[in-house]
């Protein structure tokens, strides 16, 4: 008992899981940052280019701007894409929007949400663009603040919501 | 000296008390290192989601700077807030101003073209509250309108279904264009009454920018643009109002002389059109008044502005003192738009403010101080 070689390795042993979680939540912390950057960068490009672009017909009262033939609900889904970058954002399903909530179906792992309202103060057109993507985890780590709730075990869901007035 | 470094060297690397105190240490600080980097990333989520909000709010409000049914302030704080509360950003309006500039950044109150606005929210810290328990975060943002430039833009038809629906929607009224005399940069100026005056597109211009080598009353009344069935067969200087409001109708046939030289689709083949004698001050400050206290032009909430469709005419027509009244020809065409929120808070009519948003070379016209492209405004975000 009063060898003392190893005892520091051993404390190393003891402590590695603790700093390990701790890196690693920095880690997984600055990756859901990062996307819901990339995320939220997607949803206001999408309503601009809504509001400025290509704003379809009978909402809102306004006539239809988009290029001819084009459909409004996938050229501003298309434009969300693109913006997104390097996380693949698929468009084939829309959001379950509840108020503020957004929910990705179960069918997939992203999705993109497009709404158009009348402003009751302003009485003038809005493009609400919501966009969420759940982002895989490495570690299985919980609920964080502000970046949403988990959805299933491995993965968080970040999403970006942005509102424009119609440029008409 | 060197001897006894080396003797303290070797007895603490030997020496294993307080081992545990050195991991802890180190651990502590990784910590520390977690929670800061775990905090500034909740800051920066607060700062990009406040900004988004600000240009979104500014981008809305900057729409209504001219308008007559709301005020542009007013409406970016809409749409700040809205942008805040679907991104679960505390909303508190003490926090929020805006304000109406010139393109120089200062506040004004005539032919504002900026919107500038700011947001500060106190974002919560978790890990680092031991030191801080909160940071105040600060966003600042501004929209501007500015003019866009088209090469090869046609003169009325354009390729632009936006300003086709205001020529027809928002109502267009006609008032004649002279050449300011003197100035080589002006194709034309905008005569209320005798008054001439110069214009660059963009630019806010009033009618009290008055040319002291304006024609004299008498012989420069307004265009006789008619033909509106609304207004009946000949409106000219007396009928003013009504032209305003209802437009000239969309097939004018008030030409004095017809020719097929011209190029425009949407123009009737006009080589000169004649003109009214009189002052046309009065009439044309009436008609301003009553379209500036229409509260919404065409009962549609997305156009709020007014724009006045100007025609212009060879300015050396005018010169050298003619007397009576003379056939011109109309060789393009402005369109004005009225700053009607500010007249409507100062209850005056005199002088007209408003900003030349468009000019349309229609002839050749020469001399046209952005050569021979046209402009549209823009809404754009700025520094």
């Amino acid at each position: 008992m009063k060898q003392q070689r190893g005892q520091s390795t051993v404390e190393l042993v003891l402590l590695m899981p603790l700093i390990l979680v701790l890196v690693f939540l920095v880690f997984e912390a600055s990756r859901l940052l990062g996307s819901w950057l990339l995320i939220t960068n997607a949803a206001r490009e999408g309503a601009r280019y809504a509001a400025v672009q290509c704003v379809p017909s009978n909402s809102a009262g306004v006539t239809q701007t988009c290029s001819t033939g084009q459909d409004p609900t996938s050229a501003i889904a298309q434009q969300v894409q693109q913006t997104a970058q390097f996380l693949t954002v698929q468009t084939a399903t829309t959001c379950t929007v509840s108020g503020n909530s957004v929910t990705i179906p179960s069918s997939v792992t992203s999705c993109v949400a497009i709404a158009y309202t009348q402003d009751a103060t302003t009485g003038v057109g809005v493009v609400t663009v919501r966009v969420a993507y759940q982002v895989q985890t490495l570690m299985p780590i919980g609920s964080l603040p502000f970046f949403g709730t988990v959805n299933y075990p491995g993965y968080q869901q970040v999403t970006g919501t942005s509102s424009m007035r119609l440029e008409q | 000296m060197r001897v006894a470094v080396a003797r303290w060297a070797r007895r603490f690397s030997a020496d294993e008390r307080g081992a545990i105190f050195l991991i802890v240490g180190t651990f502590l600080i990784l910590l520390l290192f977690v929670g800061m980097a775990s905090d500034f990333g909740i800051v920066l989520r607060h700062r990009r989601a406040m900004q988004n909000a600000c240009d979104s709010a500014v981008l809305a409000g900057a729409q209504d700077l001219r308008s007559t049914a709301r005020t542009a302030t007013t409406t970016a704080q809409i749409y700040a807030q809205r942008d805040l509360t679907e991104n679960n950003i505390v909303w508190d309006a003490n926090n929020f101003s805006s304000q109406t500039q010139d393109k120089n950044g200062n506040a004004s109150g005539i032919n504002p073209v900026r919107l500038s606005a700011s947001y500060q929210a106190t974002v919560p810290l978790f890990f680092l509250a031991y030191a801080t328990s909160a940071v105040t975060v600060k966003v600042q943002c501004a929209a501007q309108r500015v003019p866009v430039l088209t090469t090869g833009m046609r003169p009325i038809g354009l390729d632009s279904a936006v300003f086709t629906a205001r020529w027809t929607a928002q109502g267009s009224a006609a008032c004649a264009i002279f050449g300011a005399s003197g100035n080589p940069n002006a194709v034309g100026s905008l005569p209320c009454g005798d008054c001439v005056m110069t214009f660059l597109n963009g630019q806010g211009a009033s009618s009290a920018q008055c040319d002291a080598a304006a024609p004299g009353s008498g012989n420069t009344g307004a265009l006789d643009l008619h033909n509106n069935p609304v207004c009946g067969t000949s409106n000219g200087a007396s009928n003013w109002e009504c032209v305003f409001e209802s437009g000239t109708g969309t097939n004018p046939a008030y030409c004095a002389t017809t020719s097929t030289s011209t190029n425009s689709a949407n123009w009737p083949a006009c080589a000169t059109v004649n003109p009214k004698t009189g002052n046309f001050d009065g009439p044309f400050k009436t008609a301003v008044q009553a379209v500036c206290q229409t509260p919404d032009p065409v009962s549609n909430p997305q156009a709020s502005e007014w724009v006045v469709i100007m025609p212009l005419i060879n300015s050396t027509i005018w010169e050298g003192g003619i007397s009576g009244n003379k056939p011109v020809p109309i060789i393009g065409f402005a369109a004005f738009e009225l700053d009607c929120a500010y007249m409507n808070a100062h209850h005056s009519y005199d002088p007209i403010y408003g900003t030349f948003v468009q000019i349309l070379d229609y002839q050749g016209v020469t001399g046209n101080p952005n050569g021979n492209d046209t402009g549209v405004e823009t809404i754009i975000l700025v520094q």
